[in-house]
């Protein structure tokens, strides 16, 4: 079995036994998204306007526990170490990480569709498209996202660093994921949809290439 | 800003432009400097 | 890396150009056609903006040496352009508001220039808030450069997406054209800038280095004795 394979069989069964978290991770984001509509009024006009907003940004949000949770296991009981002594390169264990956190993401945006929907009257008959986006956006997400997570949960303010590295650098997956989901939410009469999965996959391609070829130096002694 | 798209005076943005820049470099310079000779000063206590 | 005399040249270079060229843009330069005198903010503000992205760019290139040579001295450079670099486009970001809100009636009219500058400021201030959180200097160095390549990366890609979230509701602000009248104090002040941030990324520099040999050096003795003949040159 590639190293590859093994350790993203390895992660996804960390993600399997601690779904628990993942459902914890879910009711954070459904809560926010609750709490988005108080702070903008029991206007349903408007929610509805700025649905894809608070979708992602809930999104955002509940990524920063995904990912600082997902090296816990390595972090807790120094597996990392250990993981790194096999003969598989570094860069498999970061994929594969990489990988399984950008699943997990994807599975909490997906839930978090029907609480948009009842909440602010945002449905879409779109769904793969719609689905498509979530995975497109959970994925340039986790790209950087599990690599600063490698390197905060070795540092003290793990809590504090990991969003703050982190958010800056995906404000173009901010901007073209909620372009791209208020286009399915409100209609796209100029067809613009196109463009702006384009600019998440451009931004993916970039992402998972850097950030996998500078993993190795991350996690080195 | 007037009918004619022609925006007149406003002096006091630039000068607020131009102390603000002043202020920030030269705030800057001179905190570098001052750690700077704080940083020499404690290794020359620490040097044989 | 010794003294405080060459960057503090430096410095004295680019402030009097800085002096001279202010005083140019402010009072013998035309008034422009459209924005009045609220143009002549510009004389600070675009040297500001091509020596921010000077620094951020220089701090890219150390990252990268430092992650290829492994020489600590790349990284107290790293130190010092990040930091440098941060302040300058904090000051744009400043400038940009001030210039803004009479030309637009608001202080912030999300010109993706300035927008992305925003952002650069998060991201590259994250980088030398995640130093201060690491002990170990060979950890510390390894991953500001690596973030450092990481966020560098990401500039040109958070300007398109700013530009084109931004192209669909507003028109574009910021003048491009500068006309020839206007072009002298620009370059003085230019040059003037480029004096001052050089100046200040070497001493930051050299001060980043100095931390460094005091970090290797240990902790101080209990009871440290004064030196009374200092070595020659140490009192900068």
């Amino acid at each position: 079995m590639s190293p590859l394979r093994a350790a993203l069989r390895k992660d996804l069964l960390l993600q399997w036994r601690t779904r628990a978290q993942a459902v914890a991770v879910f009711a954070f984001g459904a809560a926010a998204l609750l709490l988005f509509s108080f702070a903008v009024g029991p206007n349903a006009g408007v929610l509805r306007e700025h649905a894809a907003g608070f979708l992602w940004l809930g999104l955002l949000l509940s990524s920063t526990l995904t990912l600082a949770e997902s090296f816990h296991a390595e972090a807790e009981h120094r597996a990392l170490e250990g993981l790194l002594l096999l003969p598989a390169p570094p860069r498999a264990l970061y994929y594969a990480k990489a990988l399984a956190n950008a699943l997990a993401l994807a599975a909490v945006g997906a839930g978090l569709v029907p609480v948009m929907v009842v909440l602010y009257d945002a449905a879409t008959p779109r769904i793969p498209a719609r689905l498509g986006i979530i995975l497109l956006g959970s994925a340039g997400l986790s790209a950087p996202g599990t690599l600063y997570a490698a390197m905060t949960s070795q540092a003290p303010a793990r809590q504090t660093l990991l969003p703050l590295l982190l958010f800056p650098l995906v404000v173009p997956v901010l901007l073209a994921a909620v372009k791209a989901t208020a286009l399915l939410i409100h209609g796209d009469p100029m067809g613009q949809l196109r463009s702006w999965a384009l600019l998440l996959v451009c931004f993916n391609v970039i992402h998972w290439s850097l950030c996998g070829l500078l993993f190795d130096r991350v996690v080195e002694d | 800003m007037t009918a004619s798209g022609v925006i007149t005076g406003g002096w006091e943005f630039v000068w607020a432009a131009y102390g603000v820049t002043a202020a920030i470099l030269i705030g800057y310079a001179v905190s570098v400097l001052a750690r700077y000779r704080a940083q020499r000063r404690r290794r020359g206590e620490v040097r044989p | 890396m010794q003294g405080a005399r060459l960057p503090s040249v430096m410095l004295a270079l680019g402030l009097a150009l800085l002096l001279w060229g202010s005083y140019w843009g402010l009072f013998l330069a035309p008034r422009e056609t459209y924005m009045g005198d609220v143009q002549r903010i510009m004389y600070v503000h675009v040297p500001t903006a091509w020596n921010a992205m000077l620094a951020l760019t220089f701090a890219f290139a150390c990252a990268v040496l430092s992650l290829l040579r492994g020489d600590p001295r790349w990284d107290a450079r790293l130190e010092a352009a990040l930091e440098v670099g941060v302040t300058l486009s904090a000051l744009l970001c400043l400038q940009g508001a001030i210039w803004a809100k009479p030309t637009w009636g608001v202080w912030w009219d999300w010109d993706p220039r300035l927008t992305t500058t925003a952002v650069l400021v998060f991201a590259f201030g994250a980088i030398l808030a995640l130093r201060q959180f690491v002990d170990d200097p060979v950890k510390r160095a390894t991953w500001s450069a690596v973030a450092a390549i990481i966020a560098y990366a990401d500039v040109p890609i958070v300007y398109f997406s700013v530009k084109w979230w931004n192209s669909l509701h507003q028109t574009q602000s910021s003048p491009e054209t500068v006309s020839r009248a206007f072009h002298w104090p620009l370059r003085i002040n230019a040059f003037g800038m480029l004096f001052v941030m050089s100046g200040l990324i070497t001493l930051r520099a050299r001060l980043a280095a100095l931390r460094q040999e005091e970090e290797l050096a240990g902790p101080l003795p209990a009871a440290a004795p004064r030196v009374a003949s200092a070595a020659p040159g140490a009192g900068a």
